[in-house]
């Protein structure tokens, strides 16, 4: 019996595309407002900003671990970002000074959730819980609660409006990131070494390879691609929460989950993640337009959620 | 990682002891504010629902699982149970119904993970979605207020004690029989130290693994029914500030094993009191709330690193 | 039919998946007996045993078996546990974070009405069993897990006794214990028997088994050889003897090979087992181009030996030596810089990414090697592949396929092409041929001769003496005293070996 093992994935994508092409086919008979540009720009803008962190996640989760604390890792870059951005200005180097520092602030985060998972021997998922809660606190303490407003105009617009009058930014730079992802997960050395410890991270130890390493690494690219994730929110917003981002790791999860990788590591698959990102826009979207009260999207979002979990469980079997 | 007996119990649980001592201490020496009356019966208050919270928890982490959404199922079984108050039916029935809708949240929880042997973490963060979705729904995302005083008058009244007090020990009491005379508890401890050899043995783990979560789920009712009598309001995001966080916490502060295989009513209780200590002393000291939310997460993570370098300790 | 036994096993065959692991085999078991029973790895012990424990059903109709002169199927292990038949296994089944009285009461518990423990009756009863077993000093809650193996291995008994009946199986259950535990045990089981109590006693340490058995059955490559009886007087020879046989296919074909410079050395090293036993004193040195064989029961610790050069297994004192430098490795990540290589016994548990190709599988820690600036190169890795499994006579669709997806023999090969590929300078296998075929031993065994002809040095740990004989240059093997060697290739023969390996196994 054979089984190619290459693109083990494609005959399970055709499952999550019939399902954005009916919920888009279904959206565009039941609401006058889908097939309108502003809502595509919409959808696609908010699409955006999961895809992005759920890029990360989608690495980190190969790996077999997780991480909770992105959408702290969201909301603590827009807070020390607009910060800088108050002392630095909307000059150049301000704005670059911004991008950078906003990009180390993932980076950090990574770094210390690596640093707790592996030199600590934390489970992922309570170290990165721990980090969440406490990132969280150190976003409300630096921007004292409130919201920052009044962000230099030059640094709105790397994010704010299109390229080519057509396209959004924020789509644009969700598009790159998953463009590395793929590149990252399928064609590099780090994405087999990511593959190959979620499967089986004692062989991969038993091979001599240096897992910390690597593992730190992915959890510094995850933080790096969740703080791109908020500069972008910040920049669309023009404006810097400490409480954004809540349960965006919930979303991100959903996604990679949704697009058939496997939580326990070892099969991954970014295109899917951007599959499942693309149904869950749209779910939300047509929540919205369909005018369903907000109250009942936490509810249905979540049962696809679980939903979609207990399908990636059944699929595996 | 240790069989807990009551003869032994000051012994195996020195650490904590000593740091509630040290915090008792500490606080009340800086602080004319802290050892007054007032001030204790705060924390008696602020440690009910966290202590409630957590003995259902303990069970869940020492069978090897975790429950994530144990605040959504306060918030949810707060508002439908408000929602039947609201219709005039007399509380005695609305207490019921709160039972049976967090043991039903639970339940659900504990079937899904035994059944389709999912992660527990991973369910239960789903399910915290589905739950705080429902509340949502139920409360058109708005606070109910004003209870009849029959059903606040029990749990937050006023009977020499705040009356959750006496709610309180009667968990600790029900929780320490569970755990010490029953085969609940044996089955919860073994089936977190070595679930294949339980397995082996013949028990039904699916059995016992859905009857914890349900337990879990009771308890959380129990705990929303104090939390909107004290507030005389019930919230849709009601438990999902740091109730859930806490009720993982003082679990795990008074020396539960995160992978399961310990149980210790003792320590959870001690690890409630530490925590509710910290937030009070906080407070008095004007240190602002999100202050507060930084250092819970921190306790968190050290008891996390502690309990995990014990663990790894024994190992070798 | 009885003849007085109060167990019939008669002409049981067993297939799995075309391979008979059973071929007729007859087994009789007698009321208030100790039965030893013997065999090589492979000889089929254990599916006889998993058959009378209800794991397995064998092939044919049931009436095979006879139990208190009733013919009757066993359906099922709990069905097996109501006729009274129980097996402690070689891995202990207890958790270790419960007291003694929860471990043997598990499952089992007694209750009120009310569903409340019988605490004071439980510890009661445990006190009985602990009793009976002659281990009255160990204290019903003490936590299972803090007790000497030894003590853990008795209240695994008794949790067997609880459970009832009169036939208890014990896998190996000397293993980890001292001369003066095992006849503890001694004593248990003769007063066991004493009461009508069957034991069967599987075990490797053939001393004992002549000491305490009343008869020892025999088994080989699926057959029941013979039963020998104690009051005919049984030595150890005699077991050898039939558990050899007297054909020894050359399985192991030997590609001979110039010894070159010494690359390694081990100086007084110890370490501690898996058991928590600690092996003393291991002195020897790796050539290149040279094979050494470490042969010695199971259990004696050959695994941790090759952990140890690994960095996976901390050493306790001594040092190691490569190319003359004295060098510490602390993780696996050293070792193979230092270009040591590992072919574990655990082939699906360490040894592979199972739900990953069998070429990744082969590249994983080559990757420098198939990629440039980081960036992998499919094309050089698939050529890569391809040339050295052609080597291994393997088929190249076998590359795409999923490692688990492929029989054991064609694991193994990608195990190895793996260290053929990574070309280190030294390669450790760990039961290279443990559980796969005739055709693919054959060709491991060519492939480890022509590693070593590339000028590598190879560690051969071994359990499988016919192996170890077949391949090494230098034999040494681990007993209980430990290390005996160097044996050059040619001074051993099979049952010399045996000898030696069963000779010291008594203890200190």
């Amino acid at each position: 019996m054979t089984t190619r093992a290459r693109n083990p994935f494609r005959g399970n994508y055709i499952g999550i595309i019939s399902a954005i092409i009916v919920i888009a086919v279904f959206l565009s008979f039941a609401s006058p407002y889908f097939l309108q540009a502003t809502n595509f720009i919409n959808i696609g803008n908010q699409i955006a900003i999961n895809l992005i962190i759920a890029v990360g996640m989608t690495l980190v989760i190969t790996t077999g671990g997780i991480d909770l604390s992105v959408g702290a890792t969201v909301a603590l870059t827009g807070v020390i970002v607009a910060q800088f951005l108050y002392l630095a200005g909307g000059s150049f180097f301000g704005v670059a000074g911004a991008l950078i520092i906003g990009v180390g602030v993932g980076v950090g985060i990574g770094a210390i959730n690596g640093f707790i998972i592996n030199r600590l021997n934390v489970p992922p998922f309570i170290a990165t819980l721990g980090t969440m809660t406490a990132f969280r606190g150190l976003a409300l303490i630096f921007s004292d609660g409130r919201v920052l407003y009044g962000l230099p105009e030059e640094f709105q617009s790397v994010f704010a409006g299109f390229i080519g009058g057509v396209v959004p930014k924020p789509v644009i730079a969700a598009i790159v990131v998953s463009i590395i992802g793929i590149f990252l997960l399928n064609k590099t050395v780090l994405g087999r070494y990511a593959k190959s410890i979620g499967g089986n991270e004692q062989c991969v130890r038993v091979c001599g390879i240096n897992i910390e390493w690597i593992k730190m690494i992915i959890y510094m690219i995850g933080g790096a691609f969740a703080s791109i994730s908020g500069l972008a929110l910040t920049s669309m917003m023009n404006a810097a929460e400490p409480i954004a981002g809540n349960f965006y790791e919930l979303d991100a999860i959903a996604v990679v989950v949704m697009g058939g990788t496997n939580l326990l590591g070892g099969k991954s698959t970014v295109v899917g993640t951007i599959l499942g990102a693309l149904l869950l826009g749209f779910v939300r979207n047509g929540l919205n337009i369909m005018k369903v009260p907000p109250n009942f999207h936490q509810l249905v979002v979540g049962i696809i959620i679980l939903g979609a979990v207990i399908a990636g469980s059944r699929r595996e079997r | 990682m240790k069989v807990k007996y009551i003869s032994g119990i000051f012994k195996n649980h020195l650490g904590v002891i000593i740091t509630v001592a040290v915090l008792w201490l500490f606080f009340s020496v800086t602080s004319p504010y802290f050892f007054t009356a007032y001030n204790i019966l705060n924390i008696l208050n602020r440690m009910t629902i966290t202590i409630i919270l957590g003995l259902g928890m303990v069970f869940v982490i020492s069978s090897g699982g975790i429950d994530l959404s144990i605040g959504s199922t306060l918030g949810f079984t707060g508002i439908i149970v408000a929602l039947i108050l609201k219709a005039n039916i007399h509380p005695f029935f609305a207490v019921v119904l709160g039972l049976a809708i967090g043991g039903g949240v639970g339940f659900t929880n504990g079937i899904i993970i035994s059944k389709f042997r999912l992660q527990p973490f991973i369910v239960t963060l789903g399910m915290l979605s589905i739950i705080r979705g429902l509340a949502l729904v139920f409360s058109k995302g708005q606070a109910i207020f004003g209870f009849p005083t029959s059903f606040t008058g029990f749990f937050a009244g006023n009977a020499f004690l705040p009356t959750n007090v006496y709610i309180m020990i009667f968990v600790i009491l029900l929780v320490t029989f569970l755990a010490t005379k029953t085969r609940f508890g044996i089955y919860a401890r073994s089936i977190g130290g070595s679930e294949e050899s339980v397995i082996l043995c013949g028990i039904n783990t699916d059995l016992y693994k859905t009857l914890i979560y349900t337990l879990q789920g009771m308890f959380a009712a129990i705990a929303s029914f104090i939390f909107m009598s004290m507030m005389d309001a019930a919230e849709p995001l009601a438990g999902l500030q740091t109730e859930w966080l806490e009720a993982i916490a003082a679990p795990i502060i008074g020396g539960n094993s995160l992978s399961g295989g310990t149980l210790t009513v003792f320590g959870t209780v001690i690890g409630g009191l530490i925590l509710a200590t910290i937030r009070s002393g906080l407070n008095i000291f004007g240190v602002q709330p999100f202050y507060q939310q930084l250092f819970i997460g921190l306790v968190i993570i050290i008891s996390v690193i502690t309990d995990s370098l014990r663990h790894r300790r024994q190992v070798q | 039919m009885s003849n007085n036994y109060m167990l019939e096993m008669n002409d049981i065959h067993k297939t799995f998946g075309g391979i008979k692991a059973l071929k007729g085999v007859t087994l009789n078991l007698k009321a208030g007996e100790t039965l030893g029973l013997v065999g090589e790895n492979g000889a089929g012990k254990s599916t006889l045993m998993k058959i009378m424990c209800g794991i397995e059903t064998p092939d044919a109709s049931c009436g095979a078996i006879v139990l208190d002169d009733q013919e009757l199927c066993i359906t099922s292990p709990h069905h097996a546990q109501e006729l009274g038949i129980g097996m402690i296994p070689q891995e202990l089944i207890l958790v270790s974070q419960m007291s003694v009285v929860e471990n043997i009461f598990l499952g089992r518990e007694s209750v009120t009405g009310l569903k409340v423990l019988k605490k004071n009756e439980m510890i009661e009863r445990t006190k009985e069993i602990l009793e009976e077993l002659h281990c009255s000093y160990i204290d019903p809650l003490a936590e299972v897990g803090r007790l000497p193996k030894a003590d853990q291995q008795l209240v695994a008994i008794g949790r067997r006794m609880l459970q009832g009946g009169n036939i208890f199986i014990m896998d190996e259950p000397t293993a980890a214990l001292t001369e003066k535990e095992t006849k503890n045990l001694f004593n248990v089981i003769k007063k066991l028997n004493s009461t009508g109590l069957s034991v069967i006693f599987i075990s490797h340490r053939l001393e004992e088994v002549v000491e305490i058995c009343d008869r020892v059955s025999i088994m080989r490559d699926g057959m029941m050889i013979t039963t020998l009886e104690k009051k005919d007087g049984i030595e150890k020879n005699d077991l050898i003897f039939h558990m050899v046989g007297s054909e020894i296919k050359d399985e192991f074909p030997k590609v001979e090979v110039d010894r070159g410079k010494e690359i390694f050395k081990l100086e007084d090293i110890s370490f501690h087992t898996n058991q928590g036993n600690e092996v003393k004193d291991i002195s020897f040195s790796l050539h290149e181009g040279e094979v050494v064989g470490v042969t010695g029961l199971v259990g004696v610790g050959k695994t941790e030996l090759g952990q140890a050069l690994l960095g996976l297994r901390k050493i306790i004192s001594g040092k190691m030596l490569m190319d003359d430098k004295e060098v510490e490795i602390s993780s696996p990540v050293q070792a193979a810089e230092l270009g040591i290589g590992y072919v574990s016994e655990d082939r699906r548990g360490e040894g592979l990414v199972l739900d990953m190709e069998s070429l990744y599988n082969m590249t994983i820690n080559s990757l420098g090697k198939i990629s440039k600036n980081l960036v992998i190169q499919p094309r050089k890795e698939r050529k890569l592949g391809g040339t050295v499994a052609k080597r291994l006579t393997m088929k190249e669709e076998f590359l795409t396929m999923q490692a688990q997806q492929l029989s054991g023999g064609n694991q193994q090969k990608v195990v190895i092409i793996r260290q053929i590929i990574r070309d280190s300078r030294i390669i450790i296998f760990d039961e290279p041929t443990k559980g796969i075929d005739v055709a693919a031993k054959s060709e491991v065994a060519t492939l480890i001769g022509e590693l070593s002809g590339e000028k590598k040095a190879i560690l051969l740990l071994s359990s499988e003496p016919r192996e170890v004989l077949g391949i090494s240059d230098i034999i040494y093997v681990l007993t209980r005293s430990g290390l005996e060697g160097p044996f050059p290739r040619g001074t051993l023969d099979y049952e010399s070996l045996m000898a030696i390996e069963f000779g010291t196994g008594g203890g200190k």
